[in-house]
Parts: structure tokens; sequence; C-alpha cells
């Protein structure tokens, strides 16, 4: 091993990095409570114009489909037209898109978070198309931030990383094998370590922690969920980056009763739609 | 014309595109909107649609390619999946199971 990073290593950066955005902690802690849910997401709405921009492009996007020749200017009507579910989702990543871009430093940004907002639609949609539940927006927070541990290796061991990297790609082995080589950890554990930090809820922190090893913890519900989100992210090959489908755990499968059959097709295609749509509306704005 | 199968999501949706199969919003396990395979959306659907929040939509879109250009596509959709699960262990048969289906996704 080349150098040992432990846990106070990591935290010991906490300082240095960008604050966790507050909306998602807000979020987070009302979901069991609809009224609060909704204060909460109207403050923030109501204080984000990039946010509030993009809610109103989706209502009158929706409404000018539908014939509606007024343009829709009211916020709280552009809310309920698109509905309370996509206003959180949207509010999510669009914080969550602001804050991995401030932590990423050489040019890092934008290949994440396009690889981050795939696996989250792919989380979304596995726990829709398996019945299970999407724990509230949980599913989604974890995909966006499941690589985080990568970023923070960019942010403070780039040199090293970049050979971890190369070696990955020359080998041909999955990244978390020269990360623990090189570091004694891989960015899996320290992805988890940071979200743990940003008290983040538990099965976020244990669905960033074993995406890469989901059989160690297949009774969290995130684990096997991120897992295979991240390898269908790869199949469909829908990140800005080089796709490449590894170790697809079967008992993560199993633990989903997820089969893929004649029914993945609808899947696949709504994991698609939702992708080059996020894209486009994060993109745009 | 040839037709084939689409998703968009319902922002993308235009009137008088034809449903590929049966379109339903379920809220709270409460059917709230349906419209069959093969209808031909309206204004008035997706402002409906839109007013249920639906989400994504399944849609048959006329096909204008030719056989031959529809064969080299699927045939360079081959080759990118071949690639993708190049370092797969297809042996497993819930990767083979997976990579079986994103082909057929992808030349379909």
């Amino acid at each position: 091993m080349k150098r040992a990073l432990t846990r106070e290593k990591v935290l010991a950066t906490a300082n240095r990095l960008p604050s966790f955005p507050r909306a998602i902690q807000g979020i987070l802690a009302t979901l069991d409570d609809p009224a609060a849910s909704a204060r909460i997401l109207d403050q923030f709405v109501r204080s984000d114009p990039a946010v509030a921009a993009r809610i109103l492009y989706l209502a009158n996007s929706a409404a000018a489909h539908g014939g509606r020749r007024d343009r829709i200017s009211n916020l709280p009507f552009a809310v309920s037209l698109i509905g309370h579910r996509k206003v959180r989702e949207l509010v999510m990543m669009s914080s969550l898109q602001g804050f991995i871009h401030s932590l990423a430093e050489r040019g890092a940004g934008q290949w994440l978070w396009s690889h981050g907002l795939a696996v989250s639609i792919c989380c979304e949609e596995v726990s829709r198309h398996v019945a299970a539940s999407p724990l509230g927006g949980a599913a989604l927070i974890a995909g966006l931030l499941h690589d985080v541990g990568q970023l923070w290796l960019i942010r403070f061991e780039a040199d090293a990383f970049a050979e971890v990297q190369r070696v990955a790609r020359d080998e041909a082995v999955s990244i978390d094998l020269p990360e623990k080589e090189a570091f004694g950890h891989d960015h899996a554990t320290i992805g988890a370590w940071l979200a743990e930090n940003w008290l983040l809820p538990d099965p976020i922190v244990q669905g960033i922690q074993y995406h890469h090893q989901p059989d160690s913890a297949l009774d969290e519900p995130l684990v096997p969920i991120v897992h295979i989100a991240e390898v269908l992210s790869h199949a469909l090959d829908l990140s800005q980056s080089e796709s490449r489908v590894g170790y697809l755990s079967a008992q993560a499968c199993a633990k989903l009763d997820l089969t893929w059959n004649a029914d993945s097709q609808h899947l696949f295609g709504r994991i698609e739609g939702r992708s080059r749509h996020a894209n486009a509306l994060l993109w745009a704005a | 014309m040839q037709t084939r199968l689409s998703y968009f999501c319902i922002e993308e949706a235009r009137p008088g595109m034809v449903l590929g199969a049966l379109l339903t919003v379920v809220t709270d396990g409460v059917l709230r909107f349906s419209l069959p395979s093969g209808h031909v959306l309206t204004e008035d659907n997706l402002f409906q649609l839109a007013a249920h929040h639906a989400e994504v939509i399944y849609v048959q879109e006329p096909d204008p390619r030719s056989a031959e250009e529809a064969e080299a596509e699927a045939a360079m959709a081959t080759a990118r999946v071949n690639s993708i699960f190049a370092g797969a262990d297809l042996a497993n048969p819930v990767t083979a199971a997976l990579f079986a289906q994103v082909l057929r996704f992808r030349t379909a």
C-alpha cells in the first residue's frame, strides 16, 4: 500500500469542502410530514431562481403541449401542475448538481455528475420496477452521491488517483481494486465516511459504502438497488464516460426478485426516456 | 410505413403520437387515468396527463429507415453492447440474461 487513508484523515479535510446543501437535510428530515415537506420545498423554490425557472419551464412545457396558449408565471400553480414529487426531485437534483460541481476539481464534476444522475434515475426506476419503496427520494440521493469518494480522491490525492485510474483502465479491473491497493480503502468507503459526516441517513450511507460489494450488506434496503443501478447505467451506456459492465451480483438481483426478461424492456425504456429528459433539463438551465 | 416503439417523457409528447401500450396513471394505488394502446394523443390528453403527473409514455413512432439502414444500425448497436460487456462474466447466468436483454433493447 502506497499511503494509508483513514477516516480521521479524510474527515480532517471536511472544513476545506463546500457545505453540504441544507435543502437535502431539510427534505430528508420532513419526509414523513407532507405539510412540513411542502413548506421546506416552497421556501427552497422561492429562494433559488434556477430551481424556480426549471419548475416554470416544466409546467409551461406540459401546458403548451396540452394546447394551453397563456404562459404560466405563477409558481404555486406551476408546482401544483407538475406535482410535489417531481418538485422534490428537481430541488434535490439541482442542489446536488451545484454541490458536486463545487466539490469537483480538474474537470471531474461534469463526468461524475452525469454518471451520478444516470445512476440516480436507475435507482428510482429499479425501485419502482421491483415495487420496492424508493425511501422518499433516498434512492435518488444515494445514486447521485455514490461516487462522491472519487471526487474526494481527485481533490486531495490527484496524482495517486490518476495512477489508480490508469491501472484500472490498462488492466481492465474494477477501480475499487487498485484504490484499495493504493489507499487502503476504496472510493465507496471514503464516500460513506463523507456521507456520515454530512449526517445523511444510514440507508444512503450503506448504499454508497457497498455499491461495489453488495453481497456483504444485502439486508440494507439501498445496497442492492444502488449496485444494480450502477451496473445498469453502464449497460445502457447512459453516462458521458467509458461504459463498462463488470461484476453484477446475482444475490443482489435475487434479493430484489429482479429477473432480466422481456419486462426489462419497459424498465430500460423508462430509464432512457427519463435520462434524456433530465439531462436536457438540468444542463439547459 | 413501418413503426418502432419508443419511450418519451411527458414533456416530449406531442398531439398525434400513437400509444404503443396501455397507459395508466396510478396514485396511491388508485387508477387515476388510462388510455388504451393505439390511442392517438390529443392536446386535451396531454394536458390531462400533465395534470395527473404522468411521467413517461410508450409511443409507436413511424420508422423511416430502409431495411439496410436498420440492419446497419443494429450491427453498430451490437458492436457497442459487446464492447460494454467485454469484461463481464457472461458465464454468470444473471449477467448473461442482462446482456441478452440489453442487446434486444438496442437492436429492436
